[in-house]
Parts: C-alpha cells; structure tokens; sequence
C-alpha cells in the first residue's frame, strides 16, 4: 500500500500529488517534465517535499506536520535510477552485493544467486563496470537494488535508452520479478505499451505552464492503464497517440520477415523480436504511422492493411484523428487536407495501411 | 653533504610531513564543505582559506608571529602551558602548514566536485548512512585528489621559504633547505653548497610528484570521471 499527499518544488517547477494505491506493480506515467522522477526521488528521501506525508506499507516515511522524515537508508526501497548509477570503483560483483551488505542478516530475504541466476549475471560479476552494456548496467542496477530485499521497488523509466531489442528482454526480466518475486513496484515511464505489460494501476501526471514559465504539474488520473489512457481520448498526449491492441502469436516467420498475432478477428504483422507461437503480446500502432486509403489500392510494400469503416473524426488545430473500425478501433492521426481531400467522414470505407516496422510488439507470457 | 646540509634536508621532509599530517583532515572537510555546501558567506571562507596562495609568504609569517608571539593573547597562553610556537620547529611546521593547506583544499575540492552526488543518493538508498557513504563511495573516488593534494601541500611545505624564515629562530636545527640555500647564498664562496642544495631540492620534489603520478594511476578508477549523469553509454 502507497499513500501519498504532498507537495514538491524544484526550482520553476511544482507538483501537487496525491495518491492511493495497493495494486502490486504501480505506474507512474507523464510526459516529460511532469514530476516522474522527482516524485520516486521524494520516495526514496533523496529530495524533500515542501509538505505533506509519505506512507508506504504501513510506514510513515515523511509527514511535514508532524516533522517525520526517514532518512534514504532507512526507508528500504530498491531504487533503480534513470542513469544506472553503478560505482565505478567497484567490480559489478561489488555493486550487487553493496546494498546487500549493508542490509542486516535477519532483513535478508533474497540469496545472491538466486537473483545472479534470475537475472542472468553471472557471466558478468568480475568485470568492470565500465565494460557492460546499457542493458547489462540496467540489469546490475535491478540486482544490486533487489538484494537489498526492499519492501518496494522503484524504477524510473528503466527501458530508457536501451534497443528495442534489449527494451523486450528487460520488460521480460521485470515480468520475472513481479511473478516469481511478488517485489511491489512503481514503474515510471512514458511508454504505454511496456505499463501495459506490467503495472496493474498507473497514476497519470499531467503537467501545463502557469505565468512566468512556471509549470505545475498533478496526479491528473488513476486507474488500470487502458481506462487511464481512455480517458486520454481528446487529449493529445505529450508523446503521441498510440493505438494498443492485444493479441495471441499465431505465428512467426523469419523467411518472410513478420510475426503473425491475432486480434478480434484481425491479423497483425509485427517484427519478429521475441514473439513465438502461443505467446500473448500487446502490439502498439502510434496513430502517426498509419496511413488511410480510399478506393481500390495499387501493389504495396505495406504489409498490414485492413479494410474498415470510419466511426469518428475529431478534428483539432492543425491535426485530425479518424477512428477506424477493423475490429479491433484504431486511430489514426492526419492533415486536415488529408481529411478533406479524401471526403472522409463517418461511415466511410477505407483502408488502413501500416508498414511491419512500424508495430511494435511486447510479449507477456504464454498462454 | 655537510652535517648542517644532511639536518637542512632531514627538517625540511619533517616539514613536509607535519604540514600533511596538519592539514590532511581539516584539509577534506575543507573541500567537501566547499564542493557540496552553499551557505552565506562562502565567499568569504573561500578567500580565507586561498589567501596564502596569493599574500607575500613573509606576511604570512608576520601574521603568525603576531598571533603567537609572546606578547599575543594566544602565544602568552600557550606559553603559560609551556608550549612555545614562534622560533621553534613547530611555528615553522605551523607556517608550512598554513601555505599547503589551500593547495590541497583546491585539489580535493577539484576532485570532489567530480564525483556525481546522484551516486551518493545511490549509496543511501542502498542503505548506508552520510558517513558510511562519505568513505564507501566519496573517499574512494576522490582518492587519486587526496593524493595529488597531499603531495602538493608536501612539496609547498619543503620549499617553502618566506612565513618559514619569519618564524624560524635561524639556529642550525632551525634551517630548512630553502633557509639553508638563502645563508649559503649570501656567504661567499659557498656557491657548491648552493648548488648541491638546489639539485637536491629539486630531486626531492620531483620524486614527490613522481610517486604522486604512481599513486594516482594505481587508486584512479579511470571510470571515476566517465560517471557522470547524462553521458551516452
């Protein structure tokens, strides 16, 4: 259970933010520049509030009123930083068992190798640190906060930074956590599909500019991630619409190139990356990506296009966006030429055209 | 090498080593104060602590005396207990002290200001307490700075002359070799001495600093300037 009322002030910047969740894994989500990192960094203690209490699992971690502030170390929270963070002094072997061995032996309830073997470092323990890559440190980094045996762990956008590739393996390894470890989490991030995958409520910050470039930001919704991001619908969200559809791997294809998954009714084709015959994976379309056609269409390259019928336009400054029935709905994001030029409106057959590498894929688990 | 030029250089390496025991600790809290703290009246602290680097030596030395001269307040006390400051070993040691001191705050302080904060938070979270982060995390990442600082303030200490020469009483178990180059100088006919003198100081500095290279590359974690937040993997 995470409570928290407060107020944060960093320099122009202020966030007001209340929350209240008992989910298992928590996220975090907002544009950039909303507060993510400033509030997972009030969690841990490592920078104060202006006011208001912090409570997690029962414990009161920071109540200005009645002058409670538990320093960093007493706080027992794994906190996995956007920059990785690892001590270059020391060996990775080293930094794993940093925390480790600060954490009393009766307090200890997760064995070195169990977490070694969990997340694949044993390869990697007498290197330098210095000589790993983006997802080895991130991987050090998960490690090294886990055998704290912290009563929460915080992430701050720990797919950032990392290849699409190494992102999916990673999502894969923090799935690991939150099934075979029960690790409460809050996972910040601004990359739905990934929230999608893990967080089972996510707390949504919105942020807007208030005189003398000032901005304020606050907990705008709360929620599990597709209500939240439904109730995004007319907003236009700082990182772009994004289309998420669900759906089972029916199959993949290396000669050919694409992964087929199956959706209500509709066949995807996605890149390969880890899918396999079986496995659930959320697929994410941003709206920018999918072009609509009328009329008969000419040999294309694309090789996802399905045939829908318009359900709304909702038209914005200088941005219209089309929902389009292929079963599942998607939105796709155009020019108000592109609108009118075509004489799309509801009820309009069309269809929607998105190349293989524009889709990407997340696998959840098997069925 | 004269007997009075052997006890020249043997006083002058004691120098060297009580300036560095001296200003060692008070010299770190010095620097971490300076590279993490902001506070009303920094400004003043720093030009307190960097003055020696730029005040004639010599009115470094005046200053001393007239503070622990026998007619100060202080030096009529510490004389009352026994203890006598000016004309003795430990004034010189005071004095030299007193000129390495800044060189070594500036170096640590370089140093510290290179070590990400962000990885001190780190350590926190990961449940050690200020202190035991100032010597897990901090101390062994600004090593290579303590070392460079102490040689600094090591060599300052055995060349120095000037705030030496105002509190030395002048006695032949009070020249340094810097005093002792100066007396030799200025008799004529003592030019060999001079110059042995000189190579010899020379050769002692530059062995400090050679050994403080040594160190610096055995204790540097190369890596420890390539943490910093932000930088592309």
């Amino acid at each position: 259970m995470i409570e928290l009322d407060l107020h944060l002030q960093r320099g122009d910047f202020s966030l007001q933010a209340q929350l209240s969740s008992s989910s298992q894994v928590t996220g975090l989500m907002g544009p950039s520049g909303s507060g993510k990192t400033s509030l997972v960094l009030a969690l841990a203690g490592v920078i104060n509030p202006v006011k208001g209490w912090i409570r997690v699992r029962g414990k009161d971690f920071y109540n200005s009123e009645r002058g409670i502030n538990l320093q960093p170390e007493k706080r027992k929270l794994g906190v996995i930083f956007q920059h990785d963070l690892l001590f270059p002094h020391l060996s990775v072997r080293d930094n794993l068992l940093f925390g480790y061995r600060h954490t009393p032996q009766a307090l200890r309830k997760l064995n070195p190798d169990e977490i070694f073997e969990l997340l694949d470092l044993g390869l990697l323990l007498e290197r330098a640190t210095d000589r790993l890559s983006g997802g080895e440190a991130r991987r050090v980094a998960v490690g090294r906060a886990l055998l704290t045996s912290p009563c929460l762990l915080l992430l701050d956008e720990p797919l950032t930074g990392l290849d699409l590739n190494m992102r999916d393996r990673l999502l894969a390894y923090l799935l690991r956590l939150k099934k075979e470890l029960s690790v409460p989490m809050i996972y910040v991030t601004h990359d739905f599909s990934s929230l999608a995958a893990l967080a089972d409520q996510t707390a949504l910050l919105t942020v807007k500019p208030v005189e003398k470039n000032r901005r304020s930001a606050r907990v705008a919704a709360f929620g599990q991630p597709f209500q939240v991001m439904a109730g995004l619908e007319n907003d236009v969200f700082a990182g772009g619409i994004e289309n998420i559809v669900r759906g089972e791997v029916i199959e993949v294809d290396p000669q050919r190139g694409y992964a087929v998954i199956r959706s209500e009714g509709l066949s995807l084709r996605t890149p390969l990356n880890n899918n396999y015959p079986g496995a659930e994976s959320y697929i994410t379309i941003r709206a920018d990506d999918i072009i609509l056609s009328v009329g008969s269409l000419p040999k294309m390259s694309a090789r996802n296009i399905w045939k829908g019928k318009i359900e709304e336009i909702q038209n914005f400054p200088s941005t219209a966006l089309v929902t389009v029935n292929i079963g599942p709905r998607i939105r796709a994001e155009l020019t108000p030429e592109a609108v009118s030029e075509l004489g799309l409106k509801p009820g309009t057959t069309v269809h929607a055209l998105v190349k293989v590498k524009s889709l990407r894929s997340v696998v959840l688990a098997a069925k | 090498m004269s007997q009075a030029e052997l006890s020249a250089v043997t006083l002058s390496l004691f120098m060297g080593f009580c300036a560095v025991s001296l200003c060692i600790v008070p010299g770190v809290l010095m620097a971490l104060i300076l590279a993490r703290r902001s506070f009303p009246g920094k400004i003043l602290v720093e030009t307190v602590v960097f003055l020696p680097l730029v005040i004639p030596p010599v009115a470094t030395g005046y200053f001393l005396l007239r503070l622990f001269g026998q007619k100060s307040l202080l030096g009529g006390l510490l004389a009352g207990l026994g203890v006598r400051v000016v004309f003795s070993w430990s004034g010189m040691a005071l004095a030299a002290a007193l000129m390495g001191f800044p060189l070594l705050v500036r170096t640590v302080r370089a140093w510290l200001e290179n070590v990400d904060p962000q990885l001190e938070s780190a350590a926190r979270t990961l449940g050690c307490s200020r202190i035991q982060t100032f010597f897990s995390v901090t101390l062994p990442l600004s090593w290579p700075g303590i070392v460079a600082g102490s040689v600094l303030c090591f060599a300052r200490a055995l060349g120095e002359f000037g705030a030496t020469a105002m509190v030395s009483a002048g006695t032949p178990d009070q020249r340094t070799i810097p005093l002792e180059i100066f007396r030799h100088y200025q008799t004529p006919g003592h030019e060999e001495a001079v110059l042995r003198l000189v190579l010899i100081s020379i050769a002692l500095s530059a062995a400090a600093l050679a050994m403080s290279e040594v160190l610096i590359r055995k204790t540097a974690p190369a890596r420890a300037l390539s943490s910093q937040p932000g930088e592309a993997r």
